[in-house]
Order: structure tokens, then C-alpha cells, then sequence
């Protein structure tokens, strides 16, 4: 009986070994990666003062891909978008650092889940930001891509400082106010900006259209830019319109 | 129970154990396939082919690599090809130098290195030298009776296995009449689609013709042989979009005496390779070397063609072997396939032919259908620099210690027993004058400011600072100065770690001969195509008959019509027919 256990197990184990090995050598063929890039390029992210949370679009870490101006792409990172600098930040794996990204090495980037939203593109487009300065690059999130693209920068202007005290120390605070700025571009990549898609703004940028706007605003009195359906809506009418 | 209990097991671990072997074998091994224009040239042609590709749809190669050798092992060309659509296609030039003989073209992908060189495509040409009269490399057998027997082989006008049809207007056709035939097929998948490649060569009596794509792909895809480990020294890689660059790291300690000590010791070290091409942009790829040394990395398209730096960036002394995709391990050693009767009267003849085509100085019009050009997708190191200085804008300074201390404030250079260290002051995350900044010269990474502390404003066109802590990848640097200077001056530095320069390799661009048109041709001048036709990119569709014309050349005998191709769906097709031309008065 107990001759017979042994030679049981031992073919069991000799079973095991060789479906074992058959794996181990299956994976060494197909799963072996090459980790040589792309590679993210940027700074070493040391702020004098720390950055107010409300200035984040996402306070924690989220995964995200970035596409790089090189045409390649890197996957499955975490990344933080600052909205008062406007910079994309990236907690680099190693050396758990936070590393600013270079603006001109990427093209766009995603979150992979947003608060469940899985649809948050950001794009590297070139426009005024303020009205008397030159065109800089700046990260728009994307609403809407058509003739006419709608892009929102989340610019914040300080609305009051106050006193605060840090680390026992009486500082100076700002409180910031959100203060977004729309653009639309054309196909020809250039943007206009417009701090409020109003009536009036969009009469401006669309004269030959007045009527046609006109009517969509009085036909929809309900509109509430502040919401993203609603904006993807009013982005849409705006690409019946434009004839380029 | 027990008895019960334990013939489940068995029963469950072979059930696994089978899985685990139909997963494996669904991953079909590639294999390439090689149709050239004809089997016998003359020195001084141009050998035209188009490659097949069979293998999994979605993680096929994109890159394969050609060899032509001679009976010496001596490479005479060797070309890296880009699959497009299952297949590429081009042209060898065979040079006017080439000794009469039998050679061999070799095909095959990084992936297939993993498995014995026999799995290779291989296919062996004649090249015959013009000027060689006693054609003394071919022998032909004394007794004549095999060879009508092989003779009578190559009449027939299918090679097996063909699924496509041929029907020429005619079997006998007058010198330069036009030809003109039409192919059918049945084996092309509805919504599919063959890329097919033609060829009407003379046929050299006695020697078989070769397999068809269809019989080669089914013979090959029964043979799947894994290398022995003795014979590769790395894993290769596939490659799917990028090429692969691969290599290994020997210290130099490995050539001593006490090798396996030292193995085992520098078996725990691993370096970094840093690689860059000289360019007004700082660029760099790296990769990091395995415990065994080896490094591997996907070399960005902007890379293609282009000379390289491979170095390591730790001050070791060590030498970077860099995988020789051309290295070829087996011996060539011929079938004698051409040693057949008959075979040194055609070659006396093709170098007749060859002789007259040259005294009327007939040119081939080459047509360049896709050159592969490098991308312009410079793997960069910064996007945004800190501070551009133009030395020439200042008052000259005579080295680059004068050009710091006046021009470049974030710098600072101090020496110390001989040698100089530089540093950029108050750098975030940085102990000052700690570590030295990544220096680039002309784009590319240099050892230290040793290397450039001679130059001045002369030989200096633009320096870029970036004094702040930077990351490229994982890589920490502690800031960038990045000079050009006037007239490339990284090819005078002598590197203080090991480094490789190379060129990295380009594929060849996709060509094929202008088509003869016999109108444009004087009838004075004798036509002495021996191949009647090459048509290298041809898309067939399944609903509709594909019609080809070309003309019949003034040289008298048989040719075949041979076509071999794949279908979008990855099945092989082919077939072929024999046509005749003679003059009316025979």
C-alpha cells in the first residue's frame, strides 16, 4: 500500500514539475518587457510654500495617460493637475518625488477615473491667456472636439487675502476664486478666449451668426454653463454654425 | 476515497498542464518566405525580391533582415527590411566584383533568432562574374540522363499546391510580342485580399524550381525548432513596432584568470547605457543592464540610419558588446542544386547577354516606391530651457572655465588636483557642489567638463543651462548644460567610460525596376531581358480576374510565369506557367 502511495505522488509531483516548467518557460517568452521608455521629462517639484489644495483638480493622485509630443505614450502613471499653476505634476515611482512636467513635451493627458468620470482629456493648446500678453501653451480640458473644439482653462484669480497662522508663524493667505476661461478653437488651431460663453461674447466672436444665436439662447433659456452637458450642448449648436 | 481523491488530482493537473500547452502552441512561430525575380544573375545585376511574413496577426514583426552570403560565409549584402501588410519588397545590388558561384540569401526576424538558424529562409542563387570563362565553381555530372530527368521536372507548368490560376492568351509568343495573361483564384477569402509578386524569368534548364510559398509555409510551420541556449547569448525580442536595440556589459575583469569569481561578483552590478546621436538637440534613450549585464531597449524611429553613442554612463571598465543582427552561426554550405547539366552553357550565355547589354549601355530605371525615413520623433531630454547663451555675442573668451566665470552665473567650475568639477549653485534638492551636472556636447551625453574645459567662444555656438534637478524617466539629473559647438566636436572626444560608436540601421526603401516599355526602346538595339517581368506589389481582389501584360524580349526559350503571395488574412497563394518564345521562322 505504501509503495504504491509513493509511486502515486511521485507521478503526481513529476505532473506538476513539467506543467510548472511549461509555464515558467511560456512566460519567459511572452512576458519578458522591454523597459526603455517613453520617458517623461521635467523638474524637481520643491514649492517655497505649500500649494492650497482648492488649486488642485484632483487633490489625490489619480492614474492617468499622457501622450508626448513625440508621439508615443505613457500609460498607468500617477499624475496631479495644479490648476493655478497650470501645470501637470507626476509622482514618480522610484523615488516617490513629485516631478513638473515639461508643458512642451506633452500633448495631452487623461484620467483614467475622475470621479467616476472617465472621459477628462486635457490638451496642450496655444492661446492668450491674459488679453494685452502673447500667446503662451496652456493644459485646456477638452469638452468638446468638432470644426470648433471647447476647451475650459481653470484660471483663479485672488479674490481677498487673509491672515493665517503656519507653523506658528502669522502669514499671508490668499483666498483664491475660480475664474474659468473658455477658448474655442478652429481647425486652424487658433483659439479665442472668452471668460464668459454668453450671448453677447458669442455674438462678438460669430458676427454673421447673431440671429441663429439669438434664438438658441432665447430657445433655451435654461442653459447653465457651469455644467458640462449643458456645455457640450451649447459647443455643439456652435459647430452647426461655423462654416470655416 | 483516497484512491478517488487522488485520480481527480492527476485528472485536474493534466487538464492544466494541457492548457497550459494549447495557450503555448496558438502562439504560431513566424516564418518568412522569399521571392526574388530568378535563380541566376549576372554580376553587376540588381537582385529584386518581395518577402512574406506568416505568423500571429497582431504581434507580428515589422522588421526583417536579409543576408546575402557566398561559400566563404563572407556577407556580400545584408539589408534590414520593413514589413508592411505581411510583406516588403526591394532590390539587392550584386556587385560587378562578385566571383562566379553559388550564393545564399538568408531571411529571417529577431523573433525567429530564438529558434535554430534552419528555420530560416534560405534560397541559393548563381552569380556569374562576366569575365570568368572557365566557370570552374560549377561542375556538371558526367551522366546526362539525370539531368533530362530534372529538366523534365521544371517543364511542367505547375510546382504543386498552387491555388492560383494562370491564363496566358497563348503558349508561344514572338520576340517582343506583347504577353498578356490573367489570374484567377478561389482561395482568396470573401473581404480578403492578396498582395502578390510576379516574376517572368528565363529558365534555366535542369534546376528545379523551387518550392512555392504555399509548400514552403506548410513544411515550416510543421518545424519549430527552440534554440539551444549555447548557441544565442540573449532572449530576443520581437519586434512589433520599434527595433530592438540588445547588448551586454563585459567588466574587464571577465578576461582574467579568476573568471567565474569575478562573474559572480559583477553579477549584482548593473549599469546604466545611455544612448544618443549627435544633433543640435539633446536627445538620449537609456536602459538599465540585467544581473548578467545584457540590455535591451526600443530604439526611437528618430534613431534610424543615424550615428550612435552607446555608452555606459558609470565609470567602470567594462567593453559593450553589441548584438551583430547579421551574425549568422551556421555554415553555408551548397546543395549542389545548380550542378547540373547544362548549367555552365547557360551561364556562358547570361554572361554573353550581360556583355552586349553593357556594350549598348543599358541602364535599369530604378523606381523608388517608399523610402523609410527617420522620424522626426526626437526622444528629448528637456523641452524648455533655462538660459540659451550665444558665446559669440560676447567678448571672446579663450576656455570654457573663462565662459563660465563670465557668462554663465549659475555655473561654477573649480579645479582641484589637476582636473575640474563643475557644479550649478543652489540647485533644489541638491547638496551644492556634490554632484556634476549631466553635461551634453553637440546632443550628446559627455563624461565630465574635463572634456570640454578647451573649448572657447570659437569653437562654442550656443549653450543651454537648466540649473534645477531634473528627471528624464526615473533617471535623477542634477541639471543640464548642453553646449553645440561649431562643427561637431563630439567626434574628437575621447570617452573616459566605455562607449560604442555605430550606425544604427535603416530599412531599405521598397523598389522595384520601371516597367519596359517597348515603344520608348529603338529596334536596333537588341532586347536581351532574361527576366520579362518583376512585379513586386500587386493587390488582388477576390470578385475580380487581375490582368498583367508585359512584352517578350528577343532572347528565344522558356519562361515561367511565377507568382507568390499571402493574402490579407495571412493565407499563402500562388502558381505559376510556362510560355514560350521563338521566332516566327521556327
Amino acid at each position: 500500500m505504501k509503495s504504491k502511495l509513493i509511486l502515486i505522488h511521485a507521478i503526481l509531483l513529476a505532473i506538476a514539475f513539467q506543467s510548472l516548467s511549461g509555464q515558467a518557460s511560456y512566460s519567459f517568452n511572452c512576458n519578458d518587457k522591454i523597459n526603455s521608455g517613453p520617458y517623461l521629462s521635467g523638474e524637481l517639484f520643491i514649492s517655497a510654500e505649500p500649494l492650497d489644495v482648492v488649486t488642485y483638480f484632483n487633490q489625490d493622485w489619480l492614474l492617468g495617460d499622457i501622450c508626448l509630443a513625440n508621439g508615443e505614450a505613457v500609460r498607468n502613471i500617477y499624475i496631479k493637475y495644479n490648476k493655478l499653476l497650470d501645470e501637470l505634476f507626476w509622482l514618480e515611482p522610484a523615488s516617490n518625488k513629485i516631478i513638473k512636467l515639461d508643458k512642451g513635451g506633452i500633448l495631452e493627458f487623461h484620467f483614467l477615473n475622475f470621479l467616476g468620470d472617465t472621459s477628462v482629456y486635457f490638451k496642450r493648446i496655444n492661446a492668450k491667456r491674459y488679453a494685452l500678453a502673447d500667446s503662451s501653451e496652456i493644459f485646456g480640458r477638452e469638452i468638446y472636439k468638432g470644426k470648433l473644439s471647447l476647451f475650459i482653462l481653470y484660471n483663479f484669480i485672488i479674490e481677498q487675502k487673509e491672515l493665517a497662522i503656519v507653523n506658528g508663524v502669522y502669514c499671508e493667505k490668499n483666498i483664491y476664486g475660480e475664474e474659468p476661461i473658455y477658448y474655442l478653437q478652429f481647425l486652424n488651431n487658433k483659439a479665442v478666449g472668452l471668460t464668459r460663453l454668453n450671448r453677447k461674447n458669442l455674438c462678438a466672436v460669430f458676427p454673421g451668426k447673431k440671429d441663429q444665436i439669438k434664438k438658441f439662447f432665447r430657445e433655451n433659456r435654461q442653459i447653465d454653463i457651469n455644467y458640462n452637458p449643458d456645455l457640450v450642448w451649447l459647443a455643439q449648436f456652435l459647430n452647426t454654425i461655423v462654416t470655416q | 476515497m483516497k484512491v478517488f481523491l487522488i485520480s481527480v488530482l492527476i485528472l485536474f493537473i493534466s487538464f492544466c498542464e494541457s492548457a497550459a500547452q494549447n495557450s503555448y502552441r496558438s502562439l504560431t512561430p513566424e516564418r518568412i518566405y522569399l521571392h526574388t525575380d530568378r535563380d541566376v544573375y549576372t554580376a553587376g545585376d540588381y537582385l529584386f525580391y518581395t518577402l512574406y511574413l506568416q505568423g500571429n496577426q497582431g504581434t507580428m514583426s515589422k522588421y526583417a533582415y536579409l543576408v546575402l552570403r557566398d561559400r566563404h560565409n563572407s556577407l556580400i549584402a545584408h539589408e534590414r527590411l520593413e514589413i508592411e501588410n505581411l510583406k516588403a519588397f526591394g532590390s539587392v545590388y550584386l556587385p560587378d566584383t562578385l566571383s562566379s558561384g553559388v550564393y545564399q540569401i538568408v531571411c529571417y526576424t529577431n523573433s525567429m533568432r530564438n529558434e535554430v538558424e534552419e528555420v530560416y529562409f534560405n534560397k541559393e542563387i548563381v552569380i556569374a562574374n562576366r569575365f570568368d570563362e572557365q566557370l570552374n565553381a560549377f561542375t556538371e555530372p558526367f551522366n546526362s540522363s539525370s539531368a533530362v530527368t530534372s529538366s523534365d521536372q521544371t517543364s511542367g507548368g505547375t510546382t504543386g499546391n498552387e491555388n492560383l490560376l494562370i491564363h496566358p492568351d497563348k503558349e508561344v509568343y514572338n520576340p517582343r510580342e506583347k504577353i498578356s495573361f490573367y489570374i484567377e483564384s478561389n482561395s482568396i477569402a470573401e473581404k480578403s485580399v492578396a498582395q502578390l509578386s510576379v516574376s517572368i524569368s528565363e529558365i534555366v534548364p535542369g534546376v528545379p524550381a523551387e518550392p512555392a510559398i504555399s509548400e514552403y509555409f506548410k513544411n515550416a510551420s510543421q518545424s519549430a525548432y527552440t534554440s539551444d541556449s549555447k548557441q544565442n547569448s540573449y532572449n530576443f525580442y520581437s519586434e512589433i513596432d520599434e527595433p530592438v536595440v540588445q547588448g551586454r556589459v563585459i567588466p574587464a575583469a571577465q578576461s582574467g584568470s579568476k573568471k567565474d569569481s569575478v562573474n559572480k561578483n559583477d553579477a549584482a552590478r548593473y549599469y546604466t547605457i545611455l544612448i544618443s546621436s549627435p544633433d543640435s538637440i539633446v536627445n538620449m534613450q537609456y536602459a538599465k543592464t540585467d544581473s548578467l549585464g545584457s540590455f535591451r531597449l526600443l530604439l526611437n524611429h528618430f534613431y534610424n540610419g543615424k550615428e550612435l553613442y552607446i555608452r555606459i554612463k558609470d565609470d567602470v571598465k567594462a567593453t559593450i558588446v553589441l548584438d551583430d543582427k547579421f551574425d549568422l552561426i551556421e555554415p553555408f554550405t551548397s546543395s549542389g542544386a545548380f550542378n547540373v547539366h547544362g548549367i555552365k552553357t547557360f551561364l556562358t550565355r547570361s554572361e554573353n547577354i550581360a556583355l552586349v547589354r553593357r556594350s549598348y549601355n543599358e541602364q535599369l530605371v530604378m523606381d523608388t516606391v517608399k523610402k523609410f525615413l527617420a522620424a522626426n520623433t526626437i526622444p528629448r531630454v528637456y523641452y524648455k530651457h533655462y538660459s540659451s547663451i550665444l558665446p559669440s555675442d560676447y567678448v571672446e573668451l579663450i576656455d570654457f572655465a573663462e565662459i563660465s566665470k563670465e557668462i554663465l552665473p549659475a555655473l561654477r567650475i573649480r579645479k582641484s588636483s589637476g582636473s575640474f568639477f563643475s557644479y550649478y549653485v543652489n540647485i533644489p534638492g541638491q547638496t551644492q557642489g556634490s554632484t556634476e551636472p549631466q553635461i551634453f556636447l553637440d546632443g550628446v551625453p559627455i563624461d565630465d567638463i574635463n572634456q570640454i574645459i578647451s573649448l572657447g567662444s570659437r569653437q562654442i555656438r550656443r549653450i543651454e543651462t537648466l540649473p534645477v534637478t531634473r528627471y528624464y524617466g526615473e533617471m535623477s539629473i542634477a541639471g543640464i548644460l548642453a553646449v553645440s559647438s561649431n562643427g561637431l566636436l563630439i567626434n574628437n572626444i575621447q570617452f573616459k567610460t566605455p562607449t560604442l560608436k555605430c550606425l544604427a540601421l535603416s530599412s531599405q526603401a521598397y523598389t522595384k525596376p520601371e516597367p519596359f516599355i517597348p515603344a520608348g526602346s529603338d529596334k536596333r538595339i537588341p532586347d536581351l531581358r532574361q527576366v520579362l517581368l518583376w512585379e513586386p506589389d500587386i493587390i488582388m481582389d477576390r470578385s475580380k480576374e487581375l490582368h498583367i501584360e508585359c512584352y517578350a524580349s528577343d532572347l528565344q526559350g522558356k519562361y515561367r510565369i511565377n507568382i507568390q503571395g499571402i493574402t490579407s488574412s495571412g493565407d499563402p497563394v500562388n502558381g505559376s506557367a510556362i510560355i514560350t518564345v521563338q521566332s516566327k521562322s521556327n
